[in-house]
């Protein structure tokens, strides 16, 4: 091969690598750019509404006017009740799975197809087996309760897949190391195992609360839309994402609301992101450890 | 192959009466008996793939972590074969402590990675436990070193730093017997002449099984050798004696191109 063409060659090896790089470049940026959209349309027709009475006041004329205080109190009380009741569940599920009896067992593959399936059961089924279950045979109505034990059961595959992914990412030298101490693995999951795991339990919590945070659909059957405050968890209560759902759909005259309403969701999404992230981390410290 | 003790009046730690070794049904190891002297140190050395890891994990029975790893025979220590089923894993771990061969601290601070086990067992009020840990640490010549970070992460030390921490985390559980698998194998020369020193001077405290490719070393800390080799993929012991003896006037022909580096 002669000298000129072979430098032709490496030039367009180069020129292809570039053009890869651009387009993969692009590629991400519209990613990116689809979240800036839709945060920016929140913000350009949502922001001027947002302020601390919006936040505080009850909503008057079926949302319309006055503000979300008594839907985020619902909110977050079923927020509340779902993580309270799934992670438990979620995390001793991960944990079996990943570190005891079965691990390798059949039972184990038995739980985590179940997992795998339960993660993907639309979430209006979801809502009329928690109808089904909590609010007619269980008694409890339409209810907060009712609602944050339906979305439990939604959030427990993310919850539990998640953690058991990072738990077996945790290097085997821990648990071989642990085992030479004559520390059992009750001691090794809780002090050692879990602590290098934060970060994969902070994502599976995260993931969690978006997902409850996000649902509308199951609590049409549960938790109900009534928008007063509500007086314990056996109360109806409508939630953030069903009062924008009313509010775009039902309401004419209610869409300036409705976009005020999802940029509060949006923004205590982000809060909560960034909250559980410190919150797990300081549980579980894995760098800078006080005593 | 049974070998009895160098030398006759030293006390017998731990005796292994014809030890074989599986994995998945295929034999490693086989046959060996030997007698590891108490508070002397003892070096298996040998080629690559020869038993001389799944002899150590036999010890302390860390091998049954391994899945299909199967151990026959007998290991003996104070007259129980601890090969038993009935065997308390964790006492025997508490009194047969193990080093591996690449520093493996956990994830936490310097002072938990050494409390973490003593809390578990149980030894000693919160005192005595903070006396446990300055102690271990002086001993392994970490005391000065890191005696203003202990609350920091262990992961933030140096590699020859981290091995010296998991010696000390071992020391904390005065165990009689402390089993090293090639310890020196991941630490630069500097570290792992500073490692090789404390383990050679360990001896006063606890018995001491070491697995080495390194013959010097073997050579400047053993008091006694066990000389290991295979035959058709199954490991066995081929020699076993005085440190003088293997390496300065070895019986067998296969030690004796070992160790001057004709063979392996």
């Amino acid at each position: 091969m002669s000298q000129g063409s072979s430098v032709r060659l490496a030039e367009s090896g180069r020129l292809g690598e570039r053009l890869g790089s651009i387009i993969i470049w692009l590629v991400a940026s519209s990613v990116a750019g689809v979240l800036f959209c839709i945060v920016g349309d929140l913000v350009w027709h949502g922001v001027s509404g947002l302020n601390a009475s919006f936040i505080i006041d009850p909503p008057a004329r079926s949302g319309r006017e006055g503000g979300v205080g008594p839907i985020l109190v619902s909110t977050f009380a079923v927020l509340l009740v779902a993580i309270a009741a799934s992670l438990p569940v979620g995390l001793a599920t991960a944990i079996c799975l990943s570190e005891f009896s079965c691990r390798e067992s059949r039972f184990g593959a038995v739980v985590g197809h179940a997992l795998d399936l339960l993660a993907s059961v639309p979430s209006i089924v979801f809502g009329m087996f928690g109808n089904a279950l909590f609010c007619n045979l269980l008694g409890m109505g339409y209810s907060i309760l009712a609602g944050g034990l339906t979305l439990a059961c939604m959030v427990l595959p993310i919850l539990a897949r998640t953690i058991e992914a990072s738990l077996r990412s945790v290097p085997e030298d821990y648990r071989v190391a642990a085992a030479s101490l004559g520390i059992s693995r009750t001691c090794c999951t809780v002090s050692v195992l879990l602590p290098a795991a934060s970060s994969g339990i902070a994502v599976g919590l995260v993931l969690g609360i978006g997902r409850v945070l996000a649902e509308t659909a199951a609590l049409l059957f549960t938790s109900g839309y009534v928008d007063r405050m509500p007086r314990s968890v056996m109360d109806s209560g409508r939630v953030l994402s069903v009062h924008i759902y009313d509010l775009a759909m039902n309401i004419p005259g209610g869409t300036e609301n409705a976009y005020t309403a999802s940029l509060l969701l949006v923004g205590i999404l982000v809060v909560i992101n960034i909250a559980a992230t410190l919150l797990v981390r300081s549980c579980f410290p894995t760098e800078s450890v006080a005593r | 192959m049974n070998q009895d003790l160098p030398g006759t009046d030293h006390k017998v730690a731990v005796e292994t009466h014809e030890l074989s070794v599986a994995y998945a049904g295929r034999v490693v190891l086989k046959d060996v008996s030997l007698k590891i002297a108490r508070s002397k140190i003892t070096a298996i050395i040998g080629p690559s793939g020869c038993g001389k890891t799944s002899f150590l994990q036999s010890l302390n029975r860390i091998g049954d972590m391994i899945a299909g790893c199967t151990v026959t025979g007998q290991v003996t220590m104070d007259g129980a074969n601890i090969l038993e089923p009935s065997t308390d894993l964790v006492s025997l771990r508490r009194r047969v402590g193990m080093i591996f061969q690449k520093p493996n601290p956990f994830p936490l601070s310097i002072r938990k990675n050494i409390q973490l086990a003593l809390r578990e067992h149980r030894i000693g009020d919160r005192d005595e436990i903070d006396s446990i840990t300055e102690r271990v640490l002086r001993d392994v010549g970490l005391g000065d070193e890191v005696s203003d970070r202990l609350d920091s992460s262990a992961l933030k030390l140096s590699g020859g730093q981290q091995q010296r921490l998991c010696i000390a985390r071992a020391l904390a559980l005065s165990p009689e017997v402390l089993l090293f698998d090639e310890p020196c194998s991941a630490l630069d020369p500097v570290a792992s002449r500073v490692v090789e020193t404390l383990i050679g001077s360990l001896r006063k405290q606890t018995t001491i099984v070491i697995v080495t490719h390194n013959l010097a070393q073997a050579r400047r800390i053993a008091d006694n050798v066990a000389m290991f080799w295979y035959e058709n993929g199954t490991g066995a012991l081929v020699e076993f004696g005085t440190s003088q003896t293997i390496f300065e006037n070895p019986r067998s022909p296969i030690t004796a191109a070992y160790v001057q580096g004709t063979e392996g």
